[in-house]
C-alpha cells in the first residue's frame, strides 16, 4: 500500500473528515446560507411594524448581505482547521494514520468545494425560493448579478467594450480563483497563527499589500512607464488603454493563479512539518 | 524495534536531550523515569513523530517517525498527558477513529470502558478530566498496536482505575508490543514496568530490566543500617536501603528507592550497569 496516496485510505479519511466538519463547522456555513430567510423575516416584520405595508428586502441590501456572508465564510476558514496548532487536538490530527497528501486533498476539498457549495447553494436556493413565493421580493440575486455583469460588459472602455477586452469565461475564472485564493489564504492563516488567526491573516495581507505597492511602484516607473508615455504622446491612446486594461486583467489572473498554488503548497508544507 | 542513536534535542538555546542512545525491544513495558524537565515528554513526542530529531537519529523498524508514514502511524499510539475533549459521544469517537487502526476492536474498547465505569454514550466534552483520560486509554488499548507511547497515563485516574489500567494494559497489549510509559507515579506502575529507563539531563542513567537491577543492587527492607548504602530512607515499618548486591541474593526492586539511589550516585550506577554514554 502506498505511503503517499492510497485511494481506499483517502476515502476512509475523507468520510472521517466530513463527519468532523459536519459536527464542528458545517453548521456555520448552513447558518450563513439561511441568511436570506432571516433577512426576509426581519425585513417583513419591521416593515409591517413601522409602515403597516408588506415589503421585502431590496436587491441592493441583499447584495450587501450576500457579500458580508461570503466575507464571513472566507474569514471563518481560519477556524475550520485552526485546531491543528493546538497541542492536544493537533497531535490527535497528526497521529491519524493517513498520509500528508491524503489529509491535504481532503482539506482542500472541504475548503474549496464542500463548504462554499454548502453556503452558496443554500443561500441562492433560499433566495430563489423567496423570489418565487413573494412577488414583493423581486428578482433573484443571480439574475441581479447577471444584469450587472451584462451592463459592465457593454461598458465602453477606451473605444472597446469590456467584454471585448476580457472574455466572460476568463472573468468567471478570475472571480473563482480570487475567491479560492481568499479561502486558502485564511485556511493557511489558521494553520500558522496559534492565536488571533483572522487578525494575523489580515495583518500579513496588509503588510503584503504594502510591499506589493512599493514593488509595483518600482516596476511602473521603469522602462514600461516611459513606453506608455510615448504611446500617449503618439496619440494612440485607444490602443494603449485597451492593451493596458487587457494586460492588467490577464496579469491579475496569472498572479492570482500563482498565488493560489503557492498558498496550497504552503498548506501542504505546514501539515507536513507542523510539530507538537 | 526502536533504535535511538546519539539523540539530541533543544528548545532554542535550552538543551533538553543530549547524547541519548538506546534500544527499545519488542515485548517489554518500559518505564521512563526522570525529574521534571529532563525531556521525557520530548522523547515520547520524538518517538511518535510529533517532533523532528535535531541531531542523531530515531529509527522505528528502520523508519524515521517524523515522516509520519501511514503504515507506521497505524502501528503506534501516542497518549498525551493531557487529552483533548471531543464534541462527540465516546462510542462515536471510537467508531470513527478506530477505522484507521487495522487491529482496533470496538468490543475491547467498550469492555475496557465498562471496567472503568464510563458510559460510552456520554459526550466527551462533558466528561471530567479522569473520565476523558479513561476514554482515551480505552481507545489506545483497543487499537492493539505494536508501539505505545504513554505519557503519565495514570495522572488523573482515581485509585480503582489505576488498578484497572494495569489489568487492561497487561490484558490488551499484544505480546510483541513495545510500550514506553513516562511516569512520576512509580508506585502505580511498579509491578508493570520492566525494564526501567532513568533519564537525566543530557544522559541515560539507567536502562535495565528489573532482573538486571536486582542482580546488581540489593534492596534491603530491614531495620539494620548498612554503611555501604547508596540510598537510605526511613519508612513507617523500618527502612528501605539500596546497596551493591555483593552476595547475589534476590530482592524486590523498589522503583522509587532505585530512582533516588541512581540520582544520588549517578557515576557509580552508570559504571555498574555500563550504560552507553
Amino acid at each position: 500500500m502506498s505511503e503517499v496516496f492510497n485511494f481506499q485510505r483517502f476515502w476512509t479519511y475523507f468520510k472521517y473528515d466530513l463527519k468532523q466538519m459536519w459536527r464542528n463547522h458545517f453548521k456555520v456555513a448552513l447558518f450563513l446560507g439561511l441568511l436570506p430567510l432571516l433577512l426576509y423575516i426581519i425585513w417583513v416584520l419591521c416593515s409591517l411594524s413601522f409602515t403597516r405595508n408588506w415589503s421585502a428586502p431590496v436587491l441592493e441590501v441583499r447584495y450587501v448581505f450576500f457579500y458580508l456572508a461570503a466575507l464571513v465564510i472566507v474569514l471563518y476558514q481560519a477556524r475550520t482547521y485552526g485546531h491543528l496548532t493546538d497541542r492536544q487536538k493537533g497531535s490527535n490530527y497528526l497521529m491519524i494514520p493517513a498520509s500528508t497528501l491524503e489529509k491535504f486533498v481532503s482539506m482542500m476539498l472541504m475548503t474549496l468545494v464542500i463548504i462554499p457549495i454548502l453556503f452558496v447553494g443554500v443561500y441562492l436556493l433560499l433566495d430563489g425560493l423567496l423570489s418565487l413565493v413573494d412577488p414583493h421580493y423581486g428578482k433573484t440575486l443571480v439574475s441581479g448579478i447577471n444584469d450587472i455583469i451584462a451592463e459592465v460588459w457593454q461598458a465602453d472602455l477606451a473605444g472597446a467594450s469590456f467584454g471585448e477586452l476580457f472574455p466572460r469565461g476568463l472573468f468567471i475564472i478570475t472571480a473563482l480563483i480570487s475567491f479560492a485564493q481568499s479561502l486558502v489564504y485564511f485556511l493557511l492563516s489558521g494553520l500558522v497563527f496559534k492565536k488571533w488567526k483572522i487578525l494575523g491573516g489580515l495583518m500579513v495581507s496588509y503588510g503584503f499589500g504594502l510591499v506589493l505597492t512599493v514593488v509595483a511602484g518600482f516596476v511602473v516607473t521603469g522602462e514600461k512607464f516611459r513606453s506608455w508615455v510615448e504611446m500617449l504622446d503618439s496619440g494612440s491612446q485607444v490602443d494603449f488603454a485597451q492593451s493596458f486594461i487587457s494586460g492588467s486583467l490577464n496579469i491579475g489572473l496569472a498572479v492570482s493563479s500563482i498565488f493560489l498554488i503557492a498558498l496550497m503548497i504552503g498548506v501542504y508544507y505546514r501539515i507536513k512539518t507542523i510539530k507538537h | 524495534m526502536i533504535q535511538i542513536d546519539n539523540l539530541a534535542f533543544s528548545y532554542g538555546p535550552k538543551e533538553v536531550l543530549k547524547n541519548i542512545s538506546m534500544e527499545i525491544l519488542p515485548g517489554n513495558i518500559y518505564g521512563l523515569l526522570g525529574e521534571n524537565g529532563v525531556g521525557k515528554t520530548t522523547l515520547l513526542t520524538l518517538l511518535c513523530g510529533l517532533k523532528k530529531v535535531q541531531s542523531g537519529s530515531i529509527r522505528v523498524d528502520g523508519r524515521d517517525p517524523f515522516d509520519r508514514q501511514p503504515s507506521l502511524l497505524a502501528d503506534q499510539f501516542y497518549l498525551a498527558d493531557e487529552v483533548a475533549p471531543v464534541h462527540a459521544k465516546a462510542i462515536d469517537f471510537a467508531r470513527e477513529h478506530g477505522v484507521f487502526w487495522p487491529n482496533f476492536n470496538l468490543d475491547a474498547f467498550s469492555g475496557i470502558l465498562a471496567e472503568f465505569e464510563v458510559d460510552p454514550s456520554q459526550k466527551m466534552d462533558a466528561m471530567s478530566a479522569g473520565q476523558l483520560k479513561k476514554t482515551y486509554i480505552s481507545f489506545a488499548l483497543a487499537c492493539r498496536v505494536r508501539y505505545y507511547y504513554l505519557d503519565e497515563p495514570t495522572n488523573g485516574l482515581d485509585i480503582p482505575s489505576k488498578s484497572q489500567f494495569r489489568k487492561a494494559l497487561m490484558k490488551y497489549t499484544p505480546e510483541d508490543a513495545s510500550v514506553v510509559i513516562s511516569t512520576h507515579q512509580v508506585r502505580d506502575l511498579e509491578n508493570v514496568i520492566d525494564p526501567i529507563i532513568i533519564l537525566d539531563r543530557r544522559d541515560v542513567l539507567l536502562n535495565a530490566s528489573t532482573a538486571q537491577i536486582a542482580e546488581k543492587l540489593y534492596f534491603d527492607y530491614s531495620t539494620q543500617i548498612n554503611p555501604d548504602a547508596l540510598y537510605l530512607e526511613q519508612t513507617p515499618g523500618g527502612t528501605v536501603q539500596v546497596y551493591p548486591n555483593a552476595t547475589g541474593e534476590e530482592s524486590k526492586v523498589n522503583v522509587e528507592a532505585l530512582f533516588n539511589a541512581v540520582h544520588a550516585h549517578k557515576d557509580v550506577v552508570k559504571a555498574m550497569f555500563h550504560t552507553n554514554l
